[in-house]
């Protein structure tokens, strides 16, 4: 399995890996000739690490986020509308001459979001929060809150399947109504795991503390 | 023989006042008490989480941690540091991804294979459990490992506060051998609990929480009378009410159904008729299918069809929102599905809605102001609150998952109140989802239970 493979190597390395795939995804574009190559190479690394992300997670995990991609992409969408038909130069450093390399410029944001969302989700999906303690202070903090991320998935998912009982969400997406609803609703599961994850945290913290004081004797 | 002796306030308020324990090596001290803030401190001043010293400085936040930021003075110090402490939600206490890591991290100096597993086997988690990922355990045996690893961290005082309801009946069990032990190697073990019921023969001293104080009570006359006079009546009038419903048309049909999640089989040509105005309480072991039932229901799950009928016909059929007109479901963690911030909110939807009785519900048992927010309710308030908002003019079964977990006695008395008028009033039929523990048996249910991959009539 790829996942366990994965979950074996050093953190250290991976951790480098994912400040590398960082590190490419925000590259200084000198001129608007570098658009369209680097778009192509976005590209294909978002798709390769959506296959990664597939690999260790999972099919529902994957369309989970692609959903949640897709409504930010419409808001965003809107406000693009706006710089493409005023033809306001959009980058600080580049002088965008043409319509297409704006649209090309202004369509990297939401892709670059995109395999943000997908090498750090895979990153947490192939390290555990153990692999932080040998790091001190910073490692015990990590661990927390890698932990907390965890747990606001885990209630994510159970707000969600809760609505979706609960008639609130759609669980198919047939009609357009039902992405419209999936839209509407969404800000409101965020705000749910928010809220119960804050009263989680305050035990979790006092937990850790505990965990950590422990060790520290040890 | 220690004494302690300890008040603790907020803001010149005492919320505790001179709480007196005498510790004696290898004894167990049931505390009961309403379900309030006090008891929630209680829990965690003994188990040495409170009080917090350190706190973020955001108003919000402020408010909701209120209570946990107060001073603690001992009058009589002699209470250990070497406190394990296992709150009622399991997901407080474990912090890694896996749970060999968990137990390897949390148990520390590189516990062995054997260690481990003789660990996990005090409460029945076989050795496969050690690569399970900690968000795929059920609450029971997220449970279970949280206090495997309190009784094997092996400290002086264990304090274990509402972690029975979780527990199925091997669980109890196993909880019950682990409190011998450990009072046979001299530790003290405080249980704050309502589900007291199961654990009477290794309880010593009783004490009950009354608002700021604290009162031990005979052992023998608390056990003998856990319900109060007025619980009994509302039992009497429910067992009552039950006998008199005609009950011969069919709800549900299941048809030999079959179904598993990949490998694991939960339902096996299994088949139940539930009949109309009756209630019903379905009860087994952990991870055996009791909730996967009501995902069955609601479509969460896909089953073949023709396999279910419900009021005449094919399940899959309905469509989720025909569903969720004839079908209340409450869940057993409330906070899940309260999908609104205040009461306003809520109280705004149930008046636009289309059902007398529950507008009439709703304004009898939530007078508070709009502004009100659902977080500060209490556990059994926000399992009422969704009750009444889940009921339709056309809601002819309440599915109630768990509705007596944690119930104090004054939560159990209403809830009894809330459900006997709701099967008075409406032609409803009452699916209770529970481990069948404390009230469950005094009342005339058609008991059911799942075991072998099938539901079956519980003698």
């Amino acid at each position: 399995m790829l996942k366990n493979k994965l979950r074996h190597i050093d953190l250290r390395i991976k951790s480098s890996l994912l400040l590398l795939i960082g590190i490419s995804l925000f590259p200084f574009l000198k001129s608007e000739t570098y658009i369209a190559p680097y778009s192509i190479y976005l590209l294909s690394i978002t798709l390769l690490l959506a296959l990664l992300y597939y690999k260790v997670s999972s099919w529902k995990s994957l369309t989970f986020v692609l959903k949640l991609w897709l409504i930010g992409l419409v808001f965003y969408g809107i406000f693009a509308l706006v710089f493409v038909l005023n033809n306001w130069n959009i980058s600080p450093t580049i002088e965008l001459t043409e319509t297409k390399y704006t649209i090309l410029y202004l369509l990297i944001y939401p892709i670059r979001v995109l395999a943000v969302f997908f090498s750090g989700l895979s990153f947490i999906e192939i390290v555990s929060p153990i692999e932080f303690l040998k790091y001190g202070r910073l490692g015990h903090q990590l661990c927390f809150l890698m932990r907390s991320f965890q747990v606001a998935k885990e209630q994510m998912m159970q707000n969600k399947k809760a609505m979706e009982m609960m008639g609130e969400l759609p669980d198919t997406f047939k009609s357009f109504k039902d992405y419209q609803i999936f839209v509407k609703k969404s800000p409101l599961i965020i705000a749910l795991t928010i809220r119960n994850l804050m009263v989680w945290l305050f035990w979790a913290a006092h937990q850790f503390e505990l965990f950590k004081k422990g060790n520290n004797k040890k | 023989m220690k004494e302690i002796a300890f008040t603790y306030s907020i803001e010149d308020e005492i919320i505790l006042n001179n709480i007196q324990f005498q510790l004696q090596e290898g004894t167990c001290i049931l505390i009961n008490s309403l379900e309030n803030s006090a008891f929630t401190v209680l829990g965690a001043v003994l188990g040495r989480i409170l009080p917090a010293m350190e706190l973020p400085d955001i108003e919000s936040l402020r408010q909701l941690y209120r209570d946990y930021t107060g001073k603690l003075d001992f009058t009589q110090d002699n209470y250990p540091n070497s406190v394990s402490y296992v709150s009622s939600d399991p997901d407080r206490h474990l912090m890694f991804s896996e749970v060999g890591e968990e137990l390897s991290a949390q148990l520390g100096n590189h516990p062995s294979q054997a260690q481990i597993n003789t660990i996990l086997a005090t409460f029945s988690l076989s050795e496969s459990y050690l690569s399970r990922k900690i968000e795929t355990l059920s609450g029971g045996e997220k449970m279970k490992l949280t206090l495997s690893l309190a009784f094997a961290l092996n400290k002086d005082i264990i304090v274990l506060h509402g972690v029975v309801p979780w527990l199925d009946q091997q669980g109890r069990n196993s909880l019950i051998n682990q409190i011998k032990h450990a009072k046979e190697q001299g530790k003290i073990i405080f249980i704050l609990e309502q589900e007291f019921h199961c654990l009477q023969d290794v309880i010593d001293v009783v004490y009950i929480l009354h608002e700021k104080t604290i009162e031990q009570v005979y052992k023998t006359c608390f056990f003998s009378e856990p319900f109060n006079q007025e619980i009994h009546q509302q039992i009497a009038k429910l067992n009552r009410l039950i006998k008199e419903k005609r009950k011969d048309d069919l709800l549900l049909n299941i048809k030999k159904l079959s179904f598993a999640y990949a490998e694991n089989t939960i339902y096996q040509d299994t088949s139940l008729k539930l009949y109309k105005n009756s209630i019903y309480c379905l009860n087994g072991e952990n991870g055996t299918g009791k909730t996967t039932l009501a995902n069955i229901l609601f479509k969460m799950v896909q089953v073949e069809k023709n396999k279910i009928e419900f009021l005449d016909k094919d399940l899959t059929a309905y469509s989720r929102r025909e569903l969720n007109n004839r079908i209340a479901y409450i869940s057993q963690f409330p906070e899940n599905q309260l999908i609104w911030n205040n009461i306003g909110e809520c109280r705004e939807r149930v008046m636009a809605g289309n059902s007398k009785f529950a507008k009439s519900l709703f304004s009898r048992y939530f007078q508070q102001a709009d502004a009100y927010p659902l977080i500060y309710l209490g556990f059994a308030e926000m399992k009422t609150l969704l009750t009444i908002m889940s009921l339709t003019s056309e809601t002819v079964f309440l599915l109630l998952d768990e509705p007596t977990w944690s119930l104090d006695i004054e939560s159990l008395s209403t809830w009894l109140d809330l459900i006997t008028e709701i099967y008075e009033q409406m032609n409803i039929t009452i699916f209770i989802i529970s481990h069948a523990h404390g009230i469950m048996p005094l009342l005339d249910l058609e008991q059911l239970i799942i075991s072998d991959y099938q539901i079956k009539k519980h003698a």
